[in-house]
């Protein structure tokens, strides 16, 4: 293998795969990024078995071939050398050699052969979205996934698509997370696909704003493509809860707050929360929202709200950090709070097509 | 032996008198009583007590566990006949066939251990209940108030408890628990030996290293390859050469046995529960499941009582069986959420148990281990269960609470628990005196909360509360 690559092009190529880079493991290749060169340009390839990336950077072939480099090391050389137009050549026992104005470096690799293979399948479902669309899907809900790995099944978020609808979902048993939006995709592309958190925070941080991202899927892996990436990623073993059941089809009470204002309101009181069990009370009366929390050791904190309400008082108690979580990522300027009793789950809305459920806490 | 009555300083071979120069090596303090602590520890609580409710018993060799088959506590006249805790019925029989044999009752002991628990706080609120029969009380500043020293308001507690309850209790008075421990032990039984700061350096030169509060036989060990044997050997090395062999507890024990208590005397002594354990032994052992599993269940809701009477619930639970040979294998789950109802782990129970138990295998005891224990305070609700279960399994466990209560623990309970009726049998089921003379009004399960005297000269009904269930 023998190419001419620019230092920025390599840079920006390998710190997309890094994150992935494993740094202990029984399989020393898994430390190496699997570097491949033919006639379209270089690939730069990294996996932890579960989730693979791969990375497209332009550069001049001279002679087609692969290798794998060590990770880490190889992203440091990259990194301090100065901008202008990198060689790379590779040697039949693996070792690269780095050439850069007056540097140089002989870096000892493993061979391709020992690097496990990307899984490829003919997706049987594949469909394609926007993938700006799509990472706002996953920042919307992926921060309600759990992170109890006694419940793999919750330890990501669900792609659900039916009838027109791609649904996003994430839960961690006490509290979900939903978008929907509506795409254009094959019959046979309707399924579940419960992606692991691994994969979605690898996706939103390289998905960009615009562009096509295409999804293709088998029964046990999904594939991502967009902007010269690849991410393969396994699914999640078993079957999603059926996360429809939980949303209440109806609540007794609503009220509309400024979402910035509860924000930072709910943020003050938390202050005084304790850490085994934190809760802050919600309090409604008549256009009047007043959130409280207080403890025997460390005090107590109460913060008011105007609202328009007009329903009948009750008081119920929630997890702060569940209640802050939606009010992050949501941007609009309102929300809709939808309440029953101190035992029913709470509902979170807002003017774009997400829902929120929010189950309560029993204060004794 | 009422010898121990003294006000002398140290026992044993007449060291040293109150006042008296020490016979040797320098003091390692000139206070007497800097701080004052006491250890009160009962002789022989269990047959003492069967011996105070039946004055017959008086004087003879009495032994308690009957229903284990395994002496629980051997009375003092007992143990002069070779006859130790510990030690099976039919060994001690053999060796002493007048040994009394009686069934635990643990009502009255807990009854009595309250009282003797009283006396002390009526001396002193500073008192910390460190077992069923031992306490500490710190009595540190009471010479004023008793216009007496402390070595006579001693005195005074350990005749104020035989006066009134007719058990006798050793009592070591010193300037730290641990010394205090170690002075109680020093003579027993009804001893009272008191350490001042003066007689520290004698005290210490007659204490083994394995007596000292927190060492163990490895400790033991460990000390002794460097040389040491006593207590003093112990504290007359340097504090951080403490430190650096046995770590933080090791520098502890150094201050305690220097007479700089660290460890106070804690009258709120509501320690942080780490775990809630029941264990019940049953005989003869059986190889029955459904008597086995009711007993487990038995002994399962027994610990969920308890662990609501402390306001907690649990994360884990184990269990554990032991066989007929003492060999005893066990099973824990983590629960998908704590819990302190019995009902909501029952399934999970039997799946472990269900692991466990082997046909053909004879079991002798049950074991139930609550961890991970949270207080029962605000509970997130979770989306995927299913609450009005949930909610209806707290409000039966509450319902069922307060019906026990009123008639008496275990009136209502799970069925399965029928299955140890009629079960067992032997000797070994017998009743203690007081569950089976029950006063008008009272119920198996529910008595009167004072101890009674077993006055009844009759020769029968004594034969039957001392003379080993023959009837």
């Amino acid at each position: 293998m023998k190419l001419k690559v620019t230092k920025q092009a390599i840079l920006d190529g390998l710190q997309r795969v890094q994150s992935i880079v494993v740094t202990k493991s029984t399989l020393p290749v898994l430390q190496n990024v699997l570097v491949q060169a033919d006639k379209k340009g270089l690939s730069i390839t990294a996996t932890d078995l579960e989730v693979s990336v791969r990375s497209f950077v332009e550069a001049e072939v001279a002679a087609e071939g692969g290798t794998t480099i060590p990770a880490r090391r190889f992203f440091s050389i990259v990194r301090e050398l100065p901008e202008g137009d990198i060689d790379i050549e590779t040697s039949s026992e693996d070792i690269t050699t780095i050439r850069c104005g007056a540097s140089l470096f002989k870096l000892v690799g493993i061979s391709e052969e020992d690097f496990p293979p990307i899984p490829t399948f003919e997706g049987v479902r594949s469909y394609s979205l926007d993938q700006g669309i799509f990472k706002d899907m996953l920042v919307k809900t992926s921060y309600a996934a759990s992170s109890d790995e006694t419940r793999q099944i919750l330890n990501g978020v669900l792609l659900s698509s039916h009838g027109g609808t791609m649904t996003v979902v994430a839960t961690d048993g006490r509290r979900l997370a939903l978008v929907e939006q509506e795409v254009e995709f094959p019959e046979k592309a309707e399924g579940d696909l419960p992606i692991p958190s691994k994969t979605v925070n690898e996706l939103m941080r390289t998905l960009g704003d615009e562009g096509n991202l295409k999804i293709n899927a088998s029964d046990t892996q999904v594939a991502f493509e967009f902007d010269g990436m690849l991410i393969v990623s396994k699914l999640l073993d078993g079957t999603y809860p059926n996360f429809r059941q939980v949303i209440p089809s109806q609540s007794e009470e609503h009220l509309t707050i400024e979402r910035e204002l509860f924000l930072n309101a709910v943020k003050r009181v938390a202050l005084l929360c304790t850490q085994e069990a934190p809760s802050v009370k919600l309090n409604l009366s008549k256009n009047k929202l007043e959130i409280s929390t207080e403890s025997p050791d460390a005090g107590e904190a109460r913060e008011s709200l105007a609202v328009k309400y007009s329903g009948k008082a009750m008081a119920v108690a929630f997890n702060p950090e569940f209640l802050m979580d939606p009010l992050r990522v949501l941007s609009g300027d309102e929300i809709i709070l939808e309440l029953t009793d101190e035992f029913s789950p709470g509902v979170v809305k807002s003017d774009v097509p997400f829902l929120y459920v929010i189950m309560p806490m029993r204060v004794s | 032996m009422s010898g121990g009555f003294g006000v002398r300083s140290c026992g044993r071979g007449g060291c040293t008198g109150a006042g008296m120069p020490p016979e040797k090596g320098r003091p390692l303090m000139l206070e007497d009583f800097p701080r004052a602590v006491l250890h009160v520890d009962a002789d022989a609580f269990f047959a003492s007590v069967e011996q105070a409710v039946n004055p017959a018993l008086k004087g003879r060799p009495v032994v308690t566990g009957k229903e284990r088959g395994i002496i629980a506590c051997a009375s003092y006249e007992a143990k002069a006949l070779g006859i130790r805790r510990g030690v099976p019925l039919w060994e001690a029989r053999r060796r002493c066939p007048q040994l009394v044999v009686l069934p635990s009752d643990y009502e009255t002991y807990s009854l009595y251990s309250r009282r003797m628990f009283g006396i002390m706080r009526s001396f002193t609120p500073l008192v910390e209940e460190y077992s069923v029969d031992e306490g500490f009380a710190d009595i540190t500043g009471l010479r004023r108030v008793y216009r007496c020293s402390y070595r006579e308001i001693a005195c005074r507690l350990q005749e104020k408890i035989r006066a009134e309850l007719g058990i006798g209790v050793s009592v070591g008075l010193s300037l730290s628990k641990s010394l205090a421990k170690l002075a109680s032990k020093y003579r027993k039984p009804k001893g009272m030996t008191a350490v001042s700061g003066y007689a520290l350096h004698l005290f210490l030169r007659r204490i083994e290293l394995g007596e000292v509060w927190g060492f163990g036989e490895n400790t033991v060990n460990l000390l002794r390859g460097y040389g040491l044997e006593t207590a003093w050997d112990f504290v007359s090395r340097p504090r951080w050469w403490a430190g650096r062999l046995l770590g933080k507890t090791g520098r502890e024990i150094w201050d305690e046995l220097r007479g700089k208590s660290v460890w106070p005397v804690e009258a709120e002594a509501r320690r942080v529960r780490a775990s809630v354990s029941k264990c019940k032994t049953f005989v003869p052992p059986s190889g029955d499941r459904d008597f086995v599993y009711a007993k487990l269940v038995r002994n399962l809701e027994s610990a969920f009582i308890k662990l609501r009477r402390h306001g907690l619930r649990a994360g884990r639970i184990g269990i554990w069986l032991r066989r007929g040979d003492f060999f005893q294998e066990g099973r824990q789950a983590v629960l998908s959420r704590a819990t302190a109802v019995a009902g909501e782990v029952l399934p999970e129970v039997r799946r472990l148990f269900d692991d466990l138990f082997q046909a053909g295998e004879e079991y002798r005891a049950v074991m139930v281990v609550l961890e991970m224990l949270e207080a029962d305070g605000p509970r997130q609700y979770e989306l995927f269960e299913d609450r009005p279960r949930i909610e209806r399994a707290r409000r039966v466990a509450a319902a069922v609470d307060g019906i026990n209560r009123r008639y008496g623990k275990h009136t209502v309970s799970a069925g399965t628990c029928l299955f140890m009726e009629g079960r067992g049998g032997g000797e070994r089921e017998e009743l203690p005196w007081r569950k089976k003379a029950l006063l008008p009004g009272e119920s198996f399960r529910r008595r009167v909360a004072l101890p009674r005297w077993n006055l009844r000269m009759d020769g029968g009904s004594l034969q039957r509360a001392g003379g080993g269930g023959r009837r």
